[in-house]
């Protein structure tokens, strides 16, 4: 199958970026800076209880997401090798796709770096505990959790894809896709009284919100999230393609 | 004959500017095809078009009968080439480099292809290094090897000859003329040194502000006007009265003086009875710029007084 030809290219390329691994690494060591603080400033702590903890550092894995998504068309630009990889005999689309599926397969390996990493650590400074507390399957429980994390990070790595695609420029697409990751639920706060606001994605894209029961407008259910975070998927799924389809290669 | 690329009144605007205006040509089997202009005469825009990098504004391009633009898969599968520098991926190695232009074919090439190519271009001892650490000519014939790995009908070469030693330009010329003869392949080089396409070159043509001004066989275009000495002699102004019968322009070093090889002697002998010093008396070898000058400025006053570059 080419398709997955394509997909081992772009996998190739991701993976043995001396980047790749250190943001793995990293990931690692914040659990352990974390395990290693809790176990010191707190006097008991439940492995469940850590596993949770721990997993809010998904933050840091969408964080990864969007350097791979907002370097992985524009530094074909800036080295110049996308002069040879648009003169084989596939069409453009294809390359962007494989592009992006790769990424999100990259964010989730990270996902699963940080979900092995805390049941690892956790179980070692505090004991590992059943499957079972209360009769809920904690890590069903813990693998929904970080379901929800996907969606997060396929609708920000989309975006720093897009920016990356039409501007070529890695630092612009890192740099705005930080910024709006971390002031985008801020401004939306603040469109709060407006009823528009629940349109806006970054009310939707914290789907644990759900889970949690801390929903930030009233009425807005999970399939309402999904479908905002679809259609804004769509849309920047579109303008890469079109952009990208269409632009003259002058590097 | 049976062509490979057929380039049929292409144009290329970008925005309301018009900087290719209808170029046609036509490139056959086992030839090595010139294509040569200054600096932003539209050589690299050209060579853009026919890999589909950029879109062709008017007319057509056709290789072995597709069409670069409604049928890009097709046309695109039988061109390899280098657009400017070979540019690769640094922290692959060379050999991963090869693998990953191998797997962007749709139909597998032979597995033994890549080494086939390596052995090739004469890189095998390396290749298992990270490109980072190659030197340019090293680039060069790994961007040789990527471009030839699935045999190509026509092989496009946009300045291959940048930034090589001379030992380097040498090896690339020759290789360039074998592989054209023996995989009867059409080559399309670019460059802007005449002195560097007539060793390599069986036709030549000439590009200006966009337009293909002249297509000829190398010998006839280098033949019709390899007449410049330059002339390095004292007193300058002596020198220059005395050569006020002739076409002449001065430079740095000298003057740059037309007259055909027979001439010479008497030209010298008539400035040495005129006890002028001769210090150097070289045939110019010509560069792109002096055939423009020849070609499109006949006008013996604008000969004269045109500063040299």
């Amino acid at each position: 199958m080419h398709t997955l030809r394509l997909l081992q290219n772009e996998w190739v390329k991701l993976i043995k970026k001396p980047s790749a691994l250190i943001m793995g690494v990293i990931l690692v060591a914040l659990v352990a800076t974390l395990g290693g603080g809790t176990a010191y400033f707190t006097e008991v702590t439940a492995f469940w209880e850590f596993v949770a903890d721990a997993s809010t550092l998904y933050a840091v894995t969408i964080l990864f997401s969007i350097i791979a998504a907002g370097s992985t068309v524009a530094s074909e630009f800036s080295s110049g090798t996308i002069k040879l990889l648009l003169i084989r005999p596939v069409r453009r689309v294809k390359i962007l796709a494989a592009k992006f599926l790769v990424v999100i397969l990259y964010g989730v390996l990270m996902l699963f770096v940080l979900a092995g990493a805390s049941l690892m650590i956790g179980g070692l400074l505090f004991g590992f505990e059943p499957l079972y507390i209360n009769e809920v399957n904690m890590l069903g429980d813990l693998a929904e959790t970080y379901l929800l994390y996907i969606g997060e990070l396929v609708i920000y790595a989309a975006m720093a894809f897009m920016i990356s695609t039409v501007f070529r420029s890695s630092s612009l697409a890192i740099g705005l896709s930080i910024f709006l990751m971390f002031t985008g639920p801020q401004m939306t706060m603040l469109a709060g009284r407006y009823e528009w606001a629940k349109y806006i994605l970054f009310a939707n894209t914290n789907l644990t919100q759900f889970k949690e029961n801390r929903v930030l407008f009233e009425g807005m259910t999970v399939g309402f999230s999904l479908a905002v975070i679809a259609a804004y998927l769509v849309i920047f799924a579109v303008v890469s393609w079109q952009v990208f389809q269409r632009r003259d290669v002058a590097v | 004959m049976k062509t490979v690329v057929e380039i049929k009144n292409v144009k290329k605007r970008i925005g309301r500017k018009e900087i290719i205006h209808g170029i046609s040509t036509k490139l056959y089997p086992g030839e090595v095809f010139g294509f040569l202009g200054p600096n932003g005469a539209g050589k690299t825009t050209m060579i853009r078009m026919m890999v589909g990098l950029t879109k062709v504004s008017e007319g057509q391009i056709l290789i072995n009968g597709h069409s670069i633009t409604t049928d890009f898969e097709k046309a695109v599968r039988h061109v390899g080439g280098i657009i400017e520098n070979p540019e690769m991926y640094k922290h692959l190695t060379g050999y991963q480099n090869l693998r990953q232009y191998e797997r962007l074919f749709p139909e597998k090439l032979p597995a033994e292809r890549v080494d086939e190519v390596v052995k090739l271009v004469g890189l095998e001892k390396r290749i298992h290094e990270k490109v980072k650490g190659y030197s340019l000519g090293m680039r060069q014939r790994l961007g040789i090897a990527q471009a030839l790995l699935h045999k190509p009908s026509l092989l496009i070469l946009d300045e291959p000859t940048n930034g090589l030693d001379p030992a380097g330009i040498r090896e690339i010329r020759q290789y360039i003329r074998r592989i054209a003869k023996e995989e009867q392949m059409a080559v399309f080089v670019s460059s802007h040194l005449l002195s560097e396409m007539q060793l390599m070159c069986d036709r030549i043509g000439i590009i200006q502000n966009g337009h293909l001004i002249r297509v000829e066989k190398t010998e006839t275009l280098v033949d019709s006007g390899s007449h410049d000495v330059l002339l390095n002699a004292a007193p300058l102004e002596k020198v220059k009265e005395l050569l006020s019968n002739r076409l002449y322009q001065q430079v740095e070093n000298g003057l740059i003086v037309r007259a055909e090889k027979d001439e010479l002697p008497e030209l010298i002998h008539h400035l040495s009875k005129h006890q002028i010093d001769i210090y150097e008396v070289t045939p110019m070898r010509k560069t792109l710029e002096d055939s423009f000058l020849q070609m499109t400025e006949e006008d013996q006053h604008a000969y004269t007084q045109t500063a040299s570059k």
